[in-house]
């Protein structure tokens, strides 16, 4: 999934404002970046196809709403970055810093801290 | 049936394709037996290694494909002189033999496995202009993702940029962002994830397991590396340690610690290695070159003198 620049600015204006139709999202960026209503309304259709955004009609016209709420569109996008290889594996995508932390136990990580204070109180005693 | 020059590439390419096993059997099974040693050598080197064995069935394949093709077109002198590595019938090729469908077998394997990881490739690009898209700049090639977790990472091959959660910018002090930041940092300047991504591709022509193992090993090499560029004046490697320690905490407090089963228990090693490492706890050792070269050469051997012992029990239950 590939957002744009305009579908963020119109996903973040759904996400404020919970539900718009094409003319007010119009009104609302033209003042700020201009554009013609066409730009918006395929942006909202776009943004429909993705699966980002509901709809539904009221008389004539498009009621959209934002189908994820933005932490969890964030949390599907780094899921998706970060655990695109194999399940039980890390990433071959990306680096890192504390990949593996979840994978072990109190016990371990306190004699780890143990460890780590009796290097520092040698460190300092050989200042 | 095929005739003439194409028969003899086609051979030649089934040739490369039962080295290729021949070679993985063997890496795999010096995986098996020293994996545990690979912990014991020093970072750089091991690293070299590791390229090493992802790569040697490649290399093998290669090589003996080579010889093979040069004792057929230099008047046969493998055929005739060195009578262990011959095949039969070089000039000749069915698809509907035991030839044909190994090689059909091989690059239809070769085939899924690159498409998809160009399929995974293109999906993670998109995904990753979206989440550029979504967060906010808060540093020189350092975005920030609003979310509660406590995360950071590293990611792209050509635009290499760093991710960290607001969540870890709110729960880390100045100076153990700083650790994490110039963590992140040293990834990018390594070119790890393009070099991550690399590895994956070969490490995945070996048995799911094996591939696993090889890529943990990748991965606690590179970590180690990026800690080890974290450290100078300020920040010492016992706070490097520990900041290591409290984002591995903050995380668990996130989800639930999961049970130690065999591939837990590795991961926990990876942060244990990370901290010896550190720490100076470990006695690491450099790669004996003299013992690797010849465990290689031996590969090669054994893959180039295997292929007529193949090729003859295959052909007392298959024609050719």
């Amino acid at each position: 999934m590939q957002i744009g620049e305009l579908e963020k600015l119109v996903l973040q204006y759904l996400w404020q404002h919970k539900s718009a139709d094409v003319k007010e999202v119009y009104t609302h960026f033209n003042k700020i970046r201009g554009g013609s209503l066409n730009t918006y309304q395929s942006t909202l259709d776009r943004l429909y196809k993705k699966e980002l955004l509901s709809r539904h009609k009221v008389i004539n016209a498009y009621q959209y709403q934002a189908k994820v709420e933005k932490c969890d569109l964030i949390g599907q996008l780094i899921r998706s970055v970060t655990n695109d290889f194999t399940a039980d594996d890390d990433s071959s995508l990306v680096a890192a810093f504390s990949s593996m932390s979840k994978d072990f136990s109190e016990e371990q990580l306190t004699k780890l801290e143990a460890l780590i204070e009796a290097q520092r109180l040698k460190l300092a005693q050989e200042k | 049936m095929i005739e003439g020059t194409l028969a003899v590439v086609l051979n030649v390419m089934t040739i490369a394709v039962i080295a290729f096993c021949i070679a993985n059997v063997s890496v795999s099974l010096i995986i098996s037996l020293l994996a545990q040693k690979f912990l014991a050598m020093q970072v750089q080197p091991r690293k070299l290694v590791l390229w090493l064995l992802v790569t040697t069935p490649w290399l093998a394949s290669v090589c003996v494909a080579l010889l093979f093709l040069n004792g057929y077109l230099s008047s046969s002198v493998l055929e005739t002189e060195i009578e262990y590595v011959h095949w039969h019938h070089m000039t000749v090729f069915k698809w509907l033999s035991w030839h044909g469908i190994t090689l059909m077998i091989g690059v239809t394997f070769s085939s899924y496995i690159i498409i998809k990881k160009m399929i995974q490739l293109n999906k993670h690009q998109h995904d990753l202009k979206s989440l550029t898209a979504l967060s906010i700049h808060f540093d020189e090639k350092v975005q920030e993702i609003e979310m509660p977790e406590v995360i950071a990472f590293t990611t792209g091959f050509s635009k290499k940029m760093c991710f960290i959660s607001s969540g870890m910018i709110q729960e880390l002090t100045h100076d153990e962002l700083a650790v994490v930041i110039k963590h992140e940092k040293a990834h990018a300047k390594n070119s790890d994830p393009l070099k991550k991504w690399g590895f994956s591709i070969f490490a995945d022509f070996f048995i799911p397991s094996l591939a696993n193992r090889l890529k943990l090993h990748m991965t606690l090499a590179m970590e180690q590396l990026a800690d080890d560029g974290v450290i100078d004046d300020e920040l010492t490697s016992p706070f490097i340690a520990s900041t290591l320690i409290k984002v591995a905490r903050l995380n668990a407090s996130y989800s639930p610690i999961k049970s130690n089963d065999l591939v837990a228990n590795f991961g926990a090693d990876v942060l244990e290695q990370r901290i010896y490492f550190l720490l100076g706890q470990l006695d690491l050792k450099p790669v004996n070159k003299g013992i690797t070269g010849v465990l290689m050469l031996l590969i090669l051997c054994m893959s180039l003198s295997s292929i007529d012992a193949i090729h003859h029990l295959i052909e007392t239950v298959f024609n050719h």
